[in-house]
Formats: C-alpha cells, structure tokens, sequence
C-alpha cells in the first residue's frame, strides 16, 4: 500500500443517513440526530470520538454549524462551514481529509441537513421573489436577473442546456436517457424519495418549466440529512472492516470560465467559447486511470451539470455527452455507471452527500440489487473541476 | 410595466443607470488593456487596470441563447408567461441578458438563435429605464 501525499492517508470510516423524504416528517435536528447516531453506531463509538465539524449547507437550506454542536451534544476544535450552496461537498470533504492529513484534527464529522421539502412548504419555489440573492448587484449565482424574470438557480441550468443543445445540434429528447436511467436505479435502492417508475413517453410529454428544462432534469425537493466520518488510514483499518480511502482528489475552480451549470467553454453568460481540455489529476493521485473506476457519482442538481461534468473529466470530448450515454452506457451493467443510487434527480438532492454514502456502500459491496460487480474505485465529480476518488484499497 | 427591480447601489454602476436614462448604454473599457468589461466592477477583470471610461457600445447585436419561462417566479411576470429571456452578443465582445420584442414562435430554435437584434430602452417601475432588444428589420 503506497500512499501519494495527501493521496490515500485518510479514510472514510462511518456514513449514516436519516430517511429521504418528499414531505417534510421530522424537525432539522432530529434528521442530523439520526444521520449521526447511525454513523457513529456502525463503528461502535460514542460522540466524543468526533473532534472536528465541517457543515456546507448551514442556514437557510440547513442547520448551521453551531446549532449541530449545540443540538447533538458535540465538543469539537476543528470547526468550518461553507456558504450555504451545494457546490462545496468536495472542498469540504477534501479539507476533512486536509485536516487529518496535518494533524490538525483526527476523527471528522461532515454533516450535513439539507431541507429542501420543509423550504418549499414554507416558501414555494427555490428562486423568485423570496430569494435575496437575486438581488445582488451581480444576480443570482447561476446567473440570476430577475429585472429580466431570469429566475431561479433552474433559469441558469436552462441556459447552460440550451446552448448546449443548439451548440451541438441535438433536439433535447437524448436527456430521456439519462433521467430514466437515474430513475431505475433509484427504483433499486430502498433509500430514494421518488418510487415511481417513469417511462420515455411520460417523460417526452411532460411540460416545460423552463425551456428547454422539464421537472424531471431537476433535482427532487427533499428533506434528508447525512453524515460523513473522516479518519486516518492507519485509524481506520482499526475502526471498521472495509475502510473507503480517499485516494485522489482535485479541487474547485473559479473565474470567468466557471459556470457551475456549464463546460468551461460553452459559451454562456461571461464564459469564452471554446473547446475545454480535460484532465485527469484526480485520479492520477490515487495512481490510476478511467478504465480502473467501477462508476462516478456526480453532483446533478440539474441535468445540464451531469453533461458538463462527464465531458470536463473527459469521458467524452465536449459536445458528445448527449450521444455517449446512450445504449446502456451509464447503467449498473454498463461501462461507465453513473449516478448509481438515482441522483438528485431520483433519489434525493443532499448535495452530493448521498452521492458519498453511495460510494462508501457501493466500494464496501453492500449496494444490493444495486451492486456494480466487485467495485473497487469510484469517483464523486462536480461540474466546477472538482473530484475525489475512493478506493477499496489504496495501490 | 412593473419589473423587479435591480439592484443599483450607487456606487461604480451609477453613471451606467445615468446613461441608460438618457437611453444611451455604455459600457465599462479599460483606458490601459482597452477591453469592455462586464458586468459592472472597480477594476478591469483583464488587467486589474483602475482607470477606465463609460464608452458607448453600438447598441446591436445576435441573440446567441435563449430560453422561455413557462412557470412563474415573479408576480411581475405572470401576465405576459411565457415569456423568452434571451443572451445577446454584442459586437464589442460582451453578452447581455435582456427580454426581446418581436419574436413570433418561442419555440423556433433555428429562427431565434443568431437573430439580429437593436437596443431600444424600456420605461419600467415608474421612471427607471433599462436596455431591451427588438428583431432588427
């Protein structure tokens, strides 16, 4: 077992979830309570054992840091939160493992309530009129200008897609595939919100909300909680059978190019157009390559991010994405199987925290029905150039 | 017509709103790298450069992307949903958000994309005027 740096030096030991849920069924901080009490339970040890708290999404998705603390009784010298968007889930996990890395903490809990159900009961839609981010000098951060009823993190996804479909020359109705076939998974795993099945015609005769989106290219308005335990390898073959290493990792970009719903390159907004130049840097940390990955779990709070995301760590050139996913590729028995407990868009939207869990159930083969064959890498990407690959054991 | 309304606070973005009351746009240019630049901000984000004038654009352009509302966000909008907010590309090498007169099918993606459009400034909010597009003839 070789370790590259920061590469393979920490662990995830202990995931727990509450359940997820369209409606809202319990307060904030019985959802945190949960997630953690499982956590913690599946590695035998009490609170104590957690001495650093990283939380992304605070108020007013979530719980903030303090009132986690507060709530759950926890006692912590290592503490961050991020602005309360979903984006962070790799730079927070990345600094869990930074901070185990240096010493500056050994056992962290990233936590995390996201109350999408309980938000849209009170407020009705993420964006509009109740949304004081729109009103910044600069709009909202998807591109948000309400003076011209560009509305809602959704308006910004929709102008990613439909420059990326008249771009590309596509008619849009390729998406069915990728929607459907997050569905079917998430038809597989007793954990998703949404259990329904859905079909291509029901799909392609669904309504715009903005087009050229329908509400099946969104993300499910869930209410859910999940927690992360973080360790050092050399702690974690103590605490639990099948330590997830993270074996590789990239971080988040930003400037003028970055558009969290776009390729640097498409072309909207204040982007340049032009043809983006994948890499590879997270998987070359963990020492392998595309072929070795068992599936990717990305951040797909809406369609168009999957798309960007799949051709930014160069699975295909930009532009190709609508076409490689076609024809069973992104299943459970295809090549590359992406998204494997349904998503956001089926099985719920934790900001990338389920995609995590997912991994950490997959790489330790407990998935069930949902099981990709002998899994021993993963990758969880974001379309902002950020990745993390975990690993069943670390080469 | 009512519209949410911007946000302006006054301090580098009020020439803009100034020009755009006499229905002029102008846009940010760096005196140093002589790039424009938005959307509005204290330093050329090419060059970091302090010292820039309000240069007048020419005020037409393509619609390059577009997209149409079919649900409500705003009550402002709900009378005239749905409706098509567009991206506009200008000559001098920006792009613009703004709604667009004059577009008969919403849904011809061949027709909209690459249209020619001019400025023209609509009177909303009793008195503010802001940048719109209409199909240039």
């Amino acid at each position: 077992m070789a370790q590259r740096g920061i590469g393979g030096s920490t662990a995830i030991v202990a995931v727990g979830t509450s359940p997820f849920t369209m409606k809202p069924i319990m307060s904030n901080e019985a959802l945190a309570a949960e997630s953690l009490k499982k956590a913690l339970a599946s590695i035998n040890k009490p609170k104590d054992f957690i001495d650093g708290i990283i939380v992304t999404t605070g108020f007013p998705l979530g719980l903030d840091y303090d009132r986690i603390a507060k709530a759950l009784g926890l006692n912590v010298q290592f503490t961050f939160q991020t602005w309360s968007h979903g984006r962070f889930t790799n730079p927070a996990i990345q600094l869990a493992a930074m901070a185990v890395h240096t010493g500056m903490a050994e056992n962290v809990l990233c936590i995390n309530v996201c109350a999408f159900a309980k938000r849209k009961e009170r407020g009705g839609a993420i964006g509009g009129k109740e949304s004081a981010e729109e009103k910044r000098i600069e709009g909202g951060a998807h591109g948000e200008q309400p003076l011209y009823g560009l509305a809602a993190p959704m308006g910004g996804a929709a102008i990613a897609m439909q420059k990326y479909l008249s771009r590309y020359g596509y008619s849009g109705d390729e998406i069915a595939t990728l929607v459907l076939t997050q569905r079917e998974h998430a038809l597989l795993n007793p954990n998703a919100a949404m259990k329904k099945p859905l079909t291509r015609e029901e799909y392609l005769s669904s309504p715009y909300v903005i087009e050229p989106l329908r509400k099946y290219d969104c993300s499910l308005p869930t209410d859910g909680a999940a927690s992360v335990i973080v360790t050092s390898s050399e702690r974690a073959k103590d605490l639990c059978e099948v330590p997830v290493y993270m074996s590789g990792m990239q971080p988040m970009h930003a400037g003028k190019n970055e558009h969290s719903f776009a390729l640097p390159g498409l072309g909207i907004f204040i982007q340049d157009e032009f043809d983006y130049k994948a890499n590879d840097k997270a998987l070359e940390m963990a020492g392998i390559t595309k072929k070795d990955l068992n599936g990717l779990q990305i951040y797909d709070a809406f369609v168009p991010q999957t798309i960007a995301t799949i051709e930014r760590f160069g699975f295909c050139q930009p532009g190709e994405c609508l076409s490689w996913i076609q024809n069973g590729r992104i299943g459970l028995k295809g090549e590359m199987p992406v998204n494997t407990s349904g998503g956001f868009l089926s099985e719920a939207h934790m900001v990338g925290w389920n995609n995590i869990v997912e991994i950490v159930h997959q790489l330790r083969h407990e998935a069930g029905p949902r099981q990709v064959p002998n899994a021993q890498h993963m990758m969880y990407a974001h379309s902002s150039g950020d990745a993390t690959v975990f690993s069943r054991e670390v080469r | 017509m009512k519209r949410p309304p911007p946000f302006i606070s006054k301090f580098e973005d009020a020439p803009f709103w100034e020009y755009c009351n006499k229905e002029q746009l102008h846009i940010q240019k760096c005196k140093d790298c002589n790039q424009f630049w938005w959307p509005i901000g204290p330093v050329c984000p090419s060059c970091m450069g302090e010292s820039y004038e309000w240069s007048p654009v020419k005020g037409e352009g393509l619609i390059t992307n577009y997209v149409v509302y079919h649900k409500v966000y705003y009550p402002e909008f709900e009378s005239r949903t749905p409706y098509l907010v567009a991206e506009i590309g200008l000559p001098e090498g920006l792009r613009l958000v703004g709604n667009v007169e004059g577009i008969k099918d919403l849904h011809d993606r061949k027709s909209i994309v690459g249209a020619k459009v001019r400025i023209y400034f609509e009177e909303c909010n009793d008195g503010l005027k802001i940048p719109q597009w209409r199909i240039a003839e």
